[in-house]
């Protein structure tokens, strides 16, 4: 009927057709069927042969597994007291059967208990001294330079000059800097495909026989690790980019209004094909509807901002050079329009339709999702802290954009449940500790970030994220078969942070470090002001102490072996016991050596002591970045007031399955194994961990 | 219906006339590029543009999901029936601009088919011209014969009796005015133009028949007025030879030149105006 109404014959005129949106559908249609067709037909004859060819490159994949499918869930952070909590008041009967059905064991964690590390193990089934991450931030030995710990991310290194342009002569370079290998890639040499979604640290993916969605260290346009924007009319409360220190970054630009209208510019990435380098710009204009809202105008869309609220994901292209272009993704929150204008924009992610770097593997499953879920978080840390800890965004908008992430995420879950029905899946969802993180002082009553009289919606705000994570779980383990097995689990625990240690005013105090003449207080940013050819030891991250030592640092001073190892020994039993005098306190449970820590070829990339706080202590916000404050011990004030950055042994995950464990003692290294062997698979050599199925070694026991 | 014939003749004369004097193909091309733009703005608000991207981005993850897990017959055939209903879907995403179209589309084809589809009769070649008569009136139009105007005779009548129709050959004798006139009935005159090639003119209107009474007959075949339902004559067709439109030497129907065109310009149009097929 469709065909008749495309094409008619009237008198003389033998074809005619109405439209090109017509003609494109119908020739369109046409094309995907006859290949629809071609490839089923395809697909039906050359089924038998794949399978035979599967099964001898899989060497009979899955033919010793126990079960046809693993699924672990990944709950970032879910603590186990608060687990406990909410599971006797019945308020997770979702965990609680699988509670019933298998077991709940708390999961130990790695040393130092942070997320790129944990995750890094479950992966490798490996201790870090295996896997080379330590922690989020490291730094360069030879010039002291901060580095991302988990990704090294080069220029082309050839490259053209053709006037003011740059012509690129190779490809830009990413290499991980997590070692060993998944047990997914173990997976994939025995032939079992898997889904892996959003794990940490798998950025740039991995190859094998699956599919994978990268998340954290995957950067955003401007190749930070997460930088929004505040665009600001003169006057308004914006925080100071140079003296703010905070989990991201953050750009405030200053916007005014000119008949009537704002007009500014979204903020793209260095154009690296000019000589000079300049920075990519995309032009927009708000105009003020009058009812509060305004309309956009941005790269060809007209976008309406209504007031408190996200907009949908936006599409930006900038434009490098003639058919060179870089595509984002964003989303814009209009804080309000008077007395002063302010609009918050998201980090600029990258388009997942068309990625301008590798996110996924394949590279195309990026695009899948996108297509059919529609556009998506891909930034590593996807969920704002850094503007909910400046005062830029509130807690609402911020669990409203964590859940808007975790609900993309569950739907990609979703349909690898349904795409993968043997095999592996696993998927991380972020949002329990971004919300932990930035929520917890609203469980703490004795918090010094604890605003007087929060409302009751942000003091539940914790109550209502583990609901929702039990949700997650339940609709998932829904769309399973009873003989799949399920993990759910978290990598960590969490608790809270209320005082900040700052080991780089320790270490000065006690005479390790000293800073340049002159230098004030609190020094520079990134180890900038010390005085290297007086410094045994520095602080920089989250996890611990670096001695400044010859034949490594640039300028070191503590020779290699004895000294060192004497001097690693006086400073961990003079902070293990360090004691908060202001609260009468101890602050440092443990003092950790790096050798004690770890064993394996990368142990030597680790800091020299690695620091094991107590409950409610953790690294200052100076520290972290290699600042030296005034005083070793402050209150930490900011929204982020929940961490895990303590001694393992005081916060350890939890483990939910319907599988009957022998994990009393489980570790989150324990679950690689395991899964191979639910899979038939033999665990390979460097795995650390051990399988939790009973044996009947571990029966008779 | 003749008078809105006598309007969009008009109007496509007007619309034609700057090209009356280059290649025909120039015109066509103009036109089908315009008209492919000018479709695109019109199927953009008459469509569905949000479902229709939607659709369009699900069919593109059911052939993608096809290729990542081909592994398991299952799934790819559950991406194949996806596929298929996406297709179903966008099909009927593309009924309400069809609707909207069909109508001025078809009227704008007839107006091209009228300058592109058949060629004007050459000087002095011969043509055949064909009487269909009312056969109530069939008995009096037995000694029926034309009067030429800038036209010869070249044969007798031919008569069919079973379908009422009588035929000669002629050939025209000169460019501008040629005619043939039959007088029926003693009182109904009836005079049909020949459009013979005028060399000055690169595309010129012809249009085999003249039709009878009856609105679909009145809406095809819109260039001469038709006959009313009493008439003696029924209508009259001049065989003319099939137009060519050639394009840097191929000889395309221009029906194909349209489309082609119109569906490059309106894919191209994309680019500007953010519209979805």
């Amino acid at each position: 009927m469709m065909l008749d109404s495309m094409v008619f014959d009237i008198g003389p005129i033998t074809l005619s057709y109405v439209g090109p949106g017509a003609g494109v559908a119908l020739i369109g249609s046409f094309l995907v069927v006859a290949g629809a067709i071609f490839s089923a037909f395809i697909g039906l004859l050359t089924w038998p042969i794949r399978r035979i060819i599967r099964s001898i490159r899989g060497r009979h994949a899955m033919a010793h597994a126990k079960v046809p499918r693993v699924v672990i869930i990944g709950l970032d952070g879910l603590e186990p007291t608060l687990t406990d909590q909410f599971l006797e008041q019945g308020l997770l009967p979702n965990l609680a059967a699988l509670r019933e059905r298998g077991g709940y064991p708390r999961l130990g964690t790695t040393c130092p208990p942070i997320s790129p590390v944990a995750w890094s193990s479950f992966s490798t089934g490996a201790n870090p001294g295996k896997h080379n991450i330590f922690d989020f931030l490291g730094r360069n030995p030879v010039n002291y330079d901060p580095q991302i710990a988990t990704v090294r991310i080069r220029e082309p290194r050839r490259k053209m000059k053709l006037g003011t342009w740059v012509i690129p002569l190779s490809k830009p370079s990413i290499t991980a800097e997590r070692r060993s290998r998944p047990f997914w890639s173990v997976l994939s040499d025995a032939g079992v495909f898997s889904a892996v979604l959003r794990v940490p640290i798998t950025f740039p993916p991995d190859r094998f026989n699956g599919v994978q969605l990268a998340a954290m260290s995957v950067p955003d346009l401007l190749g930070s690790q997460g930088t929004y924007t505040l665009y600001a009319e003169p006057g308004s409360d914006v925080p100071d980019e140079d003296q703010v220190e905070g989990e991201g970054d953050r750009q405030c630009i200053e916007i005014t209004q000119n008949n009537g209208r704002y007009v500014s510019y979204l903020r793209g990435p260095i154009n690296s094909l000019r000589a000079e380098q300049p920075e990519l710009r995309l032009p927009f204009t708000v105009t003020p509807s009058g009812d509060g809202s305004a309309v956009m105008r941005l790269d060809g869309q007209k976008i309406k901002l209504q007031p408190m609220k996200f907009t949908d994901w936006i599409n930006v292209t900038f434009k490098a050079a003639p058919g060179v272009k870089v595509r984002g993704i964003c989303r814009l929150y209009l804080k309000q329009i008077a007395p002063r204008f302010e609009l918050y924009c998201t980090a600029i992610q990258i388009d997942p339709n068309k990625p301008v770097m590798p996110i996924s593997h394949p590279k195309v499953y990026a695009t899948y999702l996108a297509k059919l879920l529609g556009p998506y978080a891909t930034l590593g840390l996807a969920e704002d802290t850094s503007s909910l800890s400046d005062g830029v965004m509130d807690d609402q908008s911020f669990l409203q954009q964590s859940y808007d992430i975790h609900e993309e995420r569950e739907r990609m879950m979703l349909d690898a449940v349904l795409r993968v029905p043997r095999g592996m899946i696993t998927c991380v969802f972020d949002a329990p500790d971004r919300i932990q993180h930035m929520m917890w002082r609203y469980i703490d009553e004795s918090h010094p970030a604890r605003p007087p009289d929060p409302p009751a919606e942000l003091t539940d705000a914790m109550r209502h994220m583990y609901q929702r994570m039990d949700e997650t779980v339940g609709r998932i383990v829904a769309e399973l078969r009873e003989n799949d097995a399920v993990i759910v689990m978290s990598d960590h625990g969490f608790k809270p942070f209320r005082r900040g240690v700052d080991l780089n005013a320790w270490l000065r105090e006690n005479g390790y470090l000293t800073l340049k003449e002159g230098a004030e207080l609190p020094s520079g940013r990134y180890l900038a002001d010390i005085d290297w050819s007086r410094t045994k030891a520095y602080a920089i991250g989250l996890t611990g102490i670096y001695v400044n030592q010859t034949d490594r640092e640039g300028q070191g001073i503590v020779a290699e072996g004895d000294e060192t190892q004497a001097l690693i020994d006086e400073m961990a039993a003079k902070l293990t016991g360090l004691r908060d005098d202001d609260k009468d306190a101890v602050a440092v449970h443990e003092a950790i050596p790096r050798a004690r820590a770890y064993h394996g070829p990368y142990a030597e990339n680790a800091p020299d002591l690695i620091i094991g706080y107590r409950e409610g202590y953790r690294v200052s916000w100076a520290a972290a970045t290699g600042r030296c404050g005034e005083t070793v011990f402050t209150d930490n004030t900011k929204a982020w007031s929940g961490d895990h950055c303590i001694h393992p042994d005081l916060v350890p995950g939890v483990l939910f399955t319907n599988l009957n464990l022998n994990a009393e003692t489980a570790n989150i290294i324990d679950v690689a194994p395991t899964v191979l062997e639910l899979l038939g698979v033999t665990p390979p050599g460097h795995i650390d961990g051990k399988s939790l199925l009973w044996t009947e070694e571990t029966s008779s026991n | 219906m003749n008078g809105l014939n006598a309007i969009l003749v008009g109007l496509m004369d007007l619309m034609l006339s700057p090209f009356a004097r280059v290649a025909p193909w120039v015109g066509l091309v103009f036109w089908s590029a315009v008209l492919g733009v000018g479709m695109a703005v019109i199927f953009k608000y008459t469509s569905n543009q949000r479902a229709i991207r939607r659709n369009n981005d699900r069919t593109t993850a059911a052939m993608l999901g096809m290729k990542l897990f081909k592994d398991d017959f299952g799934v790819t055939m559950g991406f194949q029936a996806a596929l298929l209903k996406r297709i179903g879907l966008r099909l009927w995403y593309n009924l309400p601009p069809l609707l909207v179209m069909i109508v001025p589309i078809v009227l704008l084809m007839i107006q091209l088919a009228m300058r592109y589809e058949q060629r004007p009769l050459a000087l002095n070649g011969p043509a055949i011209v064909e009487l269909n008569i009312n056969p109530e009136h069939w008995p009096t139009a037995k000694d029926l014969q034309p009067q030429l105007s800038g036209a010869v005779l070249e044969t007798p009548a031919v008569r069919d009796e079973y379908e009422h129709s009588v035929s000669w050959r002629f050939s025209p004798q000169t460019v501008h005015d040629a005619a043939l006139t039959w007088q029926l009935d003693g009182d109904t005159v009836v005079k049909q133009p020949i459009a013979v090639d005028d060399p000055d003119l690169h595309v010129q209107p012809v249009w085999s028949t003249r039709p009878g009474p009856g609105f679909w007959d009145g809406l095809l075949h819109p260039l001469h007025r038709s006959f009313p339902a009493d008439s003696p004559v029924q209508s009259i067709v001049i065989h003319y030879d099939s137009g060519s439109t050639p394009i840097f030497g191929l000889d395309v129907h221009w029906v194909i030149t349209f489309f082609v065109v119109s569906m490059l310009f309106a894919l191209l149009s994309k680019l500007f105006i953010r519209v979805y097929y």
